[in-house]
C-alpha cells in the first residue's frame, strides 16, 4: 500500500504531525516501547503505599536495581532511572548507538517518546525567542491555541504573562507545595526588590490537569510523578496517538525501526526493520515527515545520504542546579498530597531572550537520590534528609545555545552517531540568583551549584535548522529539507537556535505547522 | 574472608540502629551483580574493613570527601536505597509531623559527630594504608 505520508516517530513531534494530517492516508513508523504491565498496578498515594506495604522494592528500586544506577554509573535523571520508567530509554543503545566524548545523550524509543518522562512544562516561544527563525510567533499562535485546548494546560496570568502569551483558556494552576507557596508569597511581598535584580517569578505552565479534560482525570497529588508512567493528569503524546489509532485516523506500525529513505520522482521509499521478525522491508509514500527526535532524525538523514563527512551543528541547553534552603521550613511535616515536579518558573531578564529556570521542591524523589551529597556521615545524612527535605528546593537553570563549529554530529562507518561537543558557553547567573533569593530568605552558596555534563537537559536541537534561504542540510520554513522535494523535518532538528525556554510545546506546534505545509504540498 | 551477606550486616550497623531484615541483606547481595558490572568505582578493600572491625562510617566519610565513587560509599549507599523502600525503616526517612526543634538538635548533633568521625576516619586510614 502506498501512503500519502509516512511519519517517522511517535513522540511529541511525530504525534502532532500525525494529528494534523488525520484524514490523509498516514502511516506512523515507530519503535514504540510501552510501560510494563506492572506499571498500572501502582495506584494510590506514594506515602500511603510506603506505610502500607512491607516493601516497595519493585516500584522504587527495581528488580534489576535500576534506581541505584547513579551509585556507580554516569548520572541519569531520577525519572529515567525509576524502574517503571526505564522503558522510556530501553533499547536505544543497541538500536540507535551514539558515541560521544563528554556529551551525555538520552534518546527514546517509547510510544510517546521522551515525554513519557517529562516535567510537562509547556512554554510558547515569543518573537524574542524566535529571532533569527524564518517564522514568527504569529505563525505558531494558532497551533499553540489548538494544543492548549487539546492537551489541557494549567497555569495563570501573573508576572510571567509577557513570557507566556495568551493561547486560550487555561485550567486553574496546580495547588502549590508548601515551599512553593512560601517562595511565591515572599516574592509577592518583595517583588520590586527582586525585579530590580532582573528576576520575575510566577506559576509554570504545565500540561497537567487540575480539572477533568477529554476523559482524563485531574491531578490527584499522589507524589508518584517520579515513579509512575501514564499518570492521566500528566499529558503524554501516547494518549493522542492512541486516540488517532483507535479512531482509525492513522496506521501505526510499532516495533519498526526506520533505517533510511530514498527519494524518488513521485515520492519516497523508507527502509524499515521489523524488530519482531528482524526482517527488512520498504514502505512508500508521497511525502515523509521525519520526527524521530533530533538525534535520530539526524542519523536517518545522514544515513540516507550515506554521508560520513557531513558535520551537522548541535544545540543543547546547558543546565545548572542551584540548591536552596529555607530555614523556617526545616523539620516540617511530610506533604503527603503534593505534585512532585516543577510548579514555579523563575525568569531572569536578558538579551536577546530571558533565561528560564524551574523551581522544584523535594517531596518527589527518593531521599537516597540526594542524601550522599550532604557533608555528614551517611547515618547523619539520612536524618538530615528527613528534616531538611521540606525546607529544600532546587532551581534548574537552562541556558540558550547557538551553533558553534566545535559542536556537531556526524555519522561513523559503523552507523553510530558521533557527537563532538567541545564548547558550552554561558554567562552564568547562579550568583545573581543566589543573591536575589537571599532577599526572599532562601540560602545557598555558589560552591553547592551543580553543572551536569553537557547533554543533560535532554533538549537537543538545531542539526537541520530552518533558514530563510536554506543551504545543504538545512530546512525551509515549511519544514522541507533543502535539496529534497518530499522530505520534511518536524522535530527539534529544525530549530534555528535554542532559547532557554523548554522546547517541547514549540516542537508540537511546529510539527503541526509543518504538517499543514505537507498537506498543502499534497494538494490540500 | 567475609561473605557479601556478612559484609552487608556489618556495614548496616553503622547506618541503622536496629538490625536489618534479612530481605535487605538479600537485596544487598543481589544488587552487587547489577551495580558493579561496568561500574565507575575506586576500589576499596571493604573485606579488610570488615575483618578488622573498623569504623566503616568514619572511613566512608573520609573516602567520600576524596571521591564519592569509592566502593565503600557505593556499598553503603546500596543499603540506604534498599532500606528506603522498606516499611519498618520509613520513619527514618520521612517525618510525618512537624518537629523543628528535634530537627535542629539532630542536625547539630550530626555536625559534631561528623567532625569526630572525620578525625577518626583520617586516623584509621593512616593506620591502615592497605585499604
Ligand atoms: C526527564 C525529562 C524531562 C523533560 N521535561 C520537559 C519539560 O518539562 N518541558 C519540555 O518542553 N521538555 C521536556 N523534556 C524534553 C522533551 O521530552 C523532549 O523535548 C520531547 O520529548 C522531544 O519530542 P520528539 O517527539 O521530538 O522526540 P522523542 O520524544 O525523542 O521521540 C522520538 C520518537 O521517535 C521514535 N524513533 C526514534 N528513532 C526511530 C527510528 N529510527 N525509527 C522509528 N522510530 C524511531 C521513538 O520511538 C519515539 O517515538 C524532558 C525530557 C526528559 C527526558
Amino acid at each position: 500500500m502506498t501512503y500519502e505520508v509516512i511519519i517517522v516517530g511517535a513522540g511529541a513531534s511525530g504525534t502532532f504531525a500525525a494529528m494534523q494530517l488525520r484524514g490523509k492516508k498516514v502511516l506512523v513508523v515507530d519503535v514504540g516501547n510501552t510501560p510494563s504491565a506492572g506499571a498500572a498496578a501502582l495506584q494510590g498515594n506514594l506515602y500511603d503505599l510506603r506505610r502500607a506495604r512491607e516493601e516497595m522494592h519493585d516500584e522504587l528500586i527495581g528488580e534489576a536495581y535500576e534506581s541505584l544506577h547513579n551509585i556507580s554509573h554516569e548520572y541519569l535523571s531520577p525519572k529515567l532511572k525509576a524502574p517503571l520508567l526505564r522503558y522510556v530509554v530501553d533499547e536505544t543503545a543497541a538500536l540507535s548507538p551514539i558515541v560521544s566524548d563528554g556529551f551525555y545523550t538520552v534518546t527514546s524509543h517509547a510510544r510517546g517518546g521522551m515525554a513519557n518522562a517529562w516535567g510537562a512544562g509547556v512554554f510558547p516561544f515569543t518573537d524574542r525567542e524566535l529571532k533569527g527563525f524564518p517564522i514568527t510567533a504569529s505563525d505558531l499562535a494558532p497551533y499553540y491555541r489548538a494544543l492548549t485546548e487539546h492537551i489541557g494546560i494549567s497555569g495563570t496570568t501573573d508576572d510571567l504573562a509577557a513570557d507566556f502569551p495568551d493561547n486560550g483558556a487555561l485550567q486553574p494552576p496546580l495547588a502549590l507545595s508548601r515551599i512553593g507557596t512560601d517562595l511565591l508569597s515572599r516574592y509577592e511581598q518583595r517583588r520590586s526588590a527582586v525585579q530590580r535584580r532582573g528576576i520575575r517569578i510566577g506559576r509554570s505552565r504545565l500540561a497537567v490537569l487540575t480539572r477533568e479534560h477529554h476523559g482524563r482525570a485531574a491531578c490527584e497529588y499522589d507524589n508518584l510523578e517520579f515513579f509512575k508512567p501514564h499518570i492521566p493528569a500528566v499529558y503524554n503524546p501516547a494518549y493522542t496517538l492512541d486516540e488517532l489509532v483507535r479512531d482509525g485516523q492513522i496506521d501505526y506500525r510499532p516495533r519498526s525501526l526506520a533505517l533510511s529513505y530514498e527519494e524518488r520522482e513521485d515520492g519516497v521509499a523508507l527502509r524499515v526493520r521489523d524488530l519482531t521478525t528482524q526482517t527488512e522491508h520498504t514502505v512508500t509514500a508521497k511525502k515523509i515527515v521525519i520526527a524521530a527526535g533530533t538525534l535520530n532524525s539526524s542519523r536517518l538523514v545522514l544515513r540516507s545520504r550515506n554521508d560520513l563527512s557531513a558535520r551537522l551543528p548541535l544545540l543543547d541547553n546547558k543546565i545548572s542546579y542551584v540548591p536552596f534552603l529555607q530555614p523556617w521550613l526545616i523539620g516540617g511535616a511530610l506533604e503527603e498530597k503534593s505534585f512532585a515536579t516543577a510548579q514555579l518558573s523563575v525568569v531572569y531578564e536578558r538579551d536577546p531572550a530571558p533565561l528560564f529556570s524551574t523551581f522544584y521542591g523535594l517531596t518527589g524523589p527518593l531521599r537516597s537520590d540526594y542524601l550522599l551529597k550532604f557533608p555528614l556521615t551517611l547515618r547523619d545524612n539520612i536524618a538530615a534528609a528527613k528534616y531538611l527535605s521540606p525546607a529544600m528546593a532546587i532551581v534548574q537553570v537552562f541556558y540558550p545555545d547557538v551553533p558553534h563549529p566545535e559542536n556537531h554530529v556526524s555519522l561513523n562507518a559503523g552507523g553510530a552517531l558521533q557527537i563532538a561537543y567541545g564548547r558550552q558557553e554561558a554567562e552564568l547567573i547562579e550568583r545573581e540568583l543566589i543573591r536575589a533569593f537571599l532577599r526572599l530568605g532562601y540560602f545557598s552558596h555558589p560552591s553547592l551549584c551543580q553543572f551536569p555534563t553537557a547533554g543533560n537537559s535532554f533538549h537537543y536541537a538545531g542539526t537541520l535548522p530552518m533558514q530563510r534561504e536554506p543551504g545543504p542540510y538545512q530546512t525551509h520554513a515549511s519544514g522541507r529539507l533543502s535539496d529534497t522535494r518530499h522530505v520534511y523535518i518536524a522535530d527539534g532538528a529544525a530549530l534555528t537556535w535554542l532559547p532557554s525556554k523548554n522546547l517541547t510545546f514549540t516542537l508540537m506546534a511546529n510539527a503541526m505547522r509543518v504538517a499543514d505545509h505537507v498537506r498543502k504540498d499534497l494538494g490540500g | 574472608m567475609s561473605t557479601l551477606a556478612e559484609e552487608g550486616r556489618y556495614l548496616a550497623r553503622f547506618l541503622f540502629a536496629a538490625p536489618l531484615a534479612e530481605a535487605v541483606i538479600d537485596h544487598y547481595v543481589a544488587a552487587h551483580v547489577h551495580l558493579f558490572t561496568g561500574a565507575i568505582t575506586r576500589p576499596v578493600d571493604v573485606a579488610k574493613i570488615v575483618e578488622r572491625r573498623l569504623d566503616a562510617e568514619a572511613v566512608e566519610l573520609v573516602l567520600r570527601r576524596r571521591d564519592p565513587m569509592n566502593a565503600l560509599s557505593q556499598k553503603m549507599q546500596i543499603l540506604v536505597y534498599v532500606a528506603e523502600a522498606r516499611r519498618e525503616l520509613y520513619p527514618l526517612f520521612v517525618s510525618e509531623h512537624a518537629r523543628p526543634f528535634t530537627a535542629f538538635v539532630r542536625l547539630a548533633w550530626g555536625v559534631v559527630r561528623a567532625a569526630y568521625k572525620l578525625v577518626k576516619g583520617r586516623y584509621l586510614l593512616s593506620a591502615h594504608r592497605d585499604l
